[in-house]
């Protein structure tokens, strides 16, 4: 054992979970020697970064390469990173426990906003410089994947590149460019020069922001970043021996991808349009993977995972011969992404039984459902907790939105008023009032490429006055309700909408303690307001949205979704339109550019 | 633990019985088993299974994680219920001098408290009664203590004597039967 994994043992020892950082899981790769050391990095801890199916993905692939090997490492938790600080130590990967900065390639998977400070914590602990220009040639290369990429700017100045899109299809060549870079003893420019020519790819260092009075002109040197898909969906690489965890995850299942993209198209939904065109996987291929993914890991529950599973074309016959395998060997079969307008008594029947029922009507009247698209009647709804309550259900989520375009105070009511109608249908079904229903509320965050990608969000004062109506009506009702902190919505919607500028607001942030800023325990609304005001930033300004003329901060990014569609949809909501399922009629988006949408066999 | 067990069991194709209640659930039963932190050589689950146990320890082990191996897996026609027959546990650690003294002292008393925080509250006891034996064996020490339905945890033992050593604690042996009269596990289960 060396010096220095002797002394990650002793303080793994003193860590709260040390599972969290010890490695070892069952299926986990051993790892080649390969020319190229490449760590991919989760912004968030074990428990979650272990659960997300991206990173499962690509850390089998690149270790199933022939040439290549992938190691981990995730956002140590509070009590390590200041074991680590106290000790002087490097953060380490999972596998070999070698230090961040041995690696040549770091890869951060990005998937959510509210992680940027970890990013900024794992360079830290790993003495890395956590902006790129102050980093030398024997620095690893720092790239981020992942969906909040479709808006690289607020954490450009942090990364040496970008790649867009899916992992199964950008990773490789840029571990090939690292192995050519290392033989042919390329500089650090060099090797990012070239990244900037892969049509996936983007060097943040080689486009500065332009500006003109102030206003935001685009980017130098006009790149274009479009993003990479799987075009074989159905045959694209998917690891059935997935690592299978020590200690209990947030998702601590085998997960199967039965769709990519979603057809329904809510207008607020981000992900919807970004991992567009829709491309199902077949039954036969699913089944398969359903019986692999149980004999190679041993989960006792198995979950079909998608934006929306009740729109796989042939749900139905799929359950009924999953349901027939994953029975047969005592395993749970589970579909966490159920629409409302999907839920059927035939599903759930053979379903896990859940403690508690959740469905997202997100806005409480019809008028606004139908302004966000999200095509769901009230008829629909009340059908829907009719089967649920039918089949012995008495606990449901609700989940909804406030901050909504054109949403008013008669809206606000709405949710109350549903929450309060499911009462009254758990009565009318089963005679009985031990029904427990919680409201739970999110504020509106505009995210780009989204039809509403220009709203401005709500400002702070109009948030806390439509909380303050809501907690009014929740008083004393017997209901659940909760909603989510102004504050964090707020940074949320400046990471993800705005230019480089929040970058500097995210490491004054960081600088001030903020860390873990996606967990309510740890959020330093202190911190961030000391880093706003050192910034000289006002957050409501900042995100009081953008005019059709307005180049946005995202407008070099290519998703395949256009803008003239996107405007198309924003200006239907205005007129309280919906859009129909494309996977009925394609609406012509622009997403089969890049590739097929294929939705049957 | 539990969760391994069923995954290694599962993963072996070692057929496991269910519960037959609205949420069925794989018949498994623990003795009762090492505390957080301690390492450990001999933990005892039971598993309801109609197959014969014939060539599962070798499947068992072909698709367990390093670090945990069935030594043995028997076939038994009636649930041995450790969890209710399990009375001491042997625990080792590194020999120091001052750990021995220690324990002679506290060994050497009629009563001997420990104290600890339980949910916000400061429990403190006498645990006298549920400390057996120990002994100097080469570079170890081995000590007997309570486990089961009263359980002394090794390392509130040893934080009352001044050591906070609890990561170099292994879980060695597991008994039945009262102070004067341990069985080995092992050999109840072999019928020696």
């Amino acid at each position: 054992m060396t010096d220095l994994n002797k002394r990650y043992e002793e303080i793994l020892a003193k860590a709260l979970k040390p599972a969290r950082y010890s490695g070892g899981e069952y299926n986990v790769s051993n790892i080649k020697d390969s020319k190229v050391k490449f760590c991919l990095c989760f912004p968030d801890v074990y428990e979650v970064a272990i659960s997300n199916l991206g990173n499962k993905i690509i850390y089998h692939m690149v270790n199933d390469s022939e040439k290549f090997s992938c190691e981990r490492c995730y956002s140590p938790w509070t009590d390590m990173a200041e074991l680590l600080r106290a000790e002087k130590l490097p953060l380490f990967s999972l596998e070999t426990r070698t230090p961040l900065g041995e690696f040549d390639l770091l890869g951060m998977s990005l998937s959510y906003e509210m992680s940027y400070t970890n990013v900024l914590e794992m360079l830290d602990l790993s003495n890395i410089p956590m902006e790129s220009k102050n980093r030398s040639e024997n620095d690893p290369l720092v790239f981020a994947g992942g969906i909040c990429v479709v808006n690289p700017e607020p954490i450009a100045n942090f990364m040496d590149f970008f790649l867009l899109g899916e992992g199964e299809v950008n990773l490789l060549p840029i571990l090939e460019l690292m192995e050519k870079k290392k033989k042919e003893n390329w500089t650090r420019d060099e090797f990012l020069a070239k990244v900037d020519e892969i049509s996936f790819a983007y060097v943040p260092k080689l486009h500065n922001e332009i500006f003109e009075n102030g206003v935001f002109k685009g980017l130098e040197n006009s790149p274009i970043m479009t993003k990479a898909i799987v075009e074989d969906f159905d045959n694209a690489y998917f690891p059935t021996s997935q690592i299978v965890p020590n200690i209990q995850a947030v998702h601590d299942r085998g997960v199967l991808e039965v769709f990519r993209g979603c057809p329904r198209g809510c207008r607020f939904c981000q992900a919807s349009f970004c991992y567009r065109p829709i491309r199902c996987k077949s039954k036969d291929t699913l089944l398969k993977e359903c019986d692999d993914i149980i004999s190679q890991c041993g989960f006792d529950e198995v979950s079909l995972s998608s934006l929306s599973t009740g729109d796989y074309p042939e749900i139905l016959p799929l359950i009924k011969e999953m349901s027939a395998v994953t029975k047969q060997k005592g395993v749970r079969l589970s579909l966490p992404s159920l629409r409302l307008d999907s839920f059927d008594e035939d599903f759930v029947t053979d379903m896990k039984k859940t403690a508690s029922l959740t469905f997202a009507p997100e806005a409480g009247t019809q008028r606004l459902r139908d302004v966000i698209n999200k095509n769901i009647t009230t008829e629909e709804f009340e059908t829907a907790m009719k089967q649920a309550f039918r089949v012995g259900y008495k606990s449901v989520k609700l989940y909804f939105m406030i901050g909504l375009p054109t949403e008013t105070d008669e809206d606000i009511a709405g949710i109350f008023a549903m929450t309060k109608r499911v009462k009254e249908i758990y009565s009318e079904v089963v005679h009985r009032r031990d029904v427990r229903v919680t409201a739970s509320v999110a504020n509106f965050v505009p995210k780009p490429f989204t039809p509403f990608q220009w709203e401005a969000q709500d400002t702070f004062a109009e948030f806390d006055r439509k909380h303050r109506l809501l907690k009014d009506l929740f008083f004393k009702s017997g209901f659940g309700f909760k909603y989510h902190d102004t504050f964090v919505s707020k940074l949320e919607s400046i990471f993800a909408s705005c230019g480089r500028k929040a970058g500097d607001i995210l490491l004054e942030g960081y600088k001030n303690g903020c860390i873990f800023d996606g967990w309510s325990e740890k959020f330093s609304k202190e911190g961030w307001e000391k880093a706003l005001e050192t910034c000289g930033a006002d957050i409501d300004q900042m995100t009081s949205g953008f005019d059709y003329n307005d180049i946005l901060p995202w407008q070099f990014v290519d998703v395949g979704v256009t803008e003239e569609f996107f405007k198309e949809e924003n200006e239907r909501s205005k007129a309280d339109a919906v859009t129909g399922d494309c996977m009925e009629n394609c609406l012509g988006c622009g997403a089969d550019r890049l590739g097929e949408c294929k939705t049957c066999w | 633990m539990l969760k391994h067990i069923q995954r290694t069991l599962r993963r072996a194709e070692i057929q496991m019985n269910f519960s037959l209640g609205f949420n069925p659930h794989e018949l498994l039963f623990f003795a009762p088993a090492a505390p957080t932190g301690v390492a450990s050589l001999v933990e005892y689950v039971t598993v309801g299974s109609n197959m014969t146990a014939e060539g599962l320890t070798e499947k068992f082990n072909a698709v367990s994680i390093g670090g945990v191996i069935a030594e043995y897996i028997l076939h038994k026609e009636v649930n041995p219920n450790l969890a209710a027959k399990a009375t001491y546990a042997e625990y080792e650690m590194p020999y120091s001098k001052e750990l021995f003294d220690a324990l002679t002292t506290a060994f050497s008393k009629e009563n001997f408290e420990i104290s600890y925080e339980q949910k916000g509250n400061i429990i403190v006891k006498d645990v006298r009664d549920m400390m057996c034996s120990f002994e100097h064996c080469e570079d170890k020490i081995k000590i007997i203590i309570a486990i089961g339905s009263k359980t002394l945890r090794p390392d509130r033992l040893l934080l009352a004597l001044g050591f906070d050593i609890i990561s170099e604690v292994v879980k060695t042996k597991l008994f039945m039967g009262d102070q004067k009269n341990l069985i080995d596990v092992d050999d109840f289960l072999h019928g020696v």
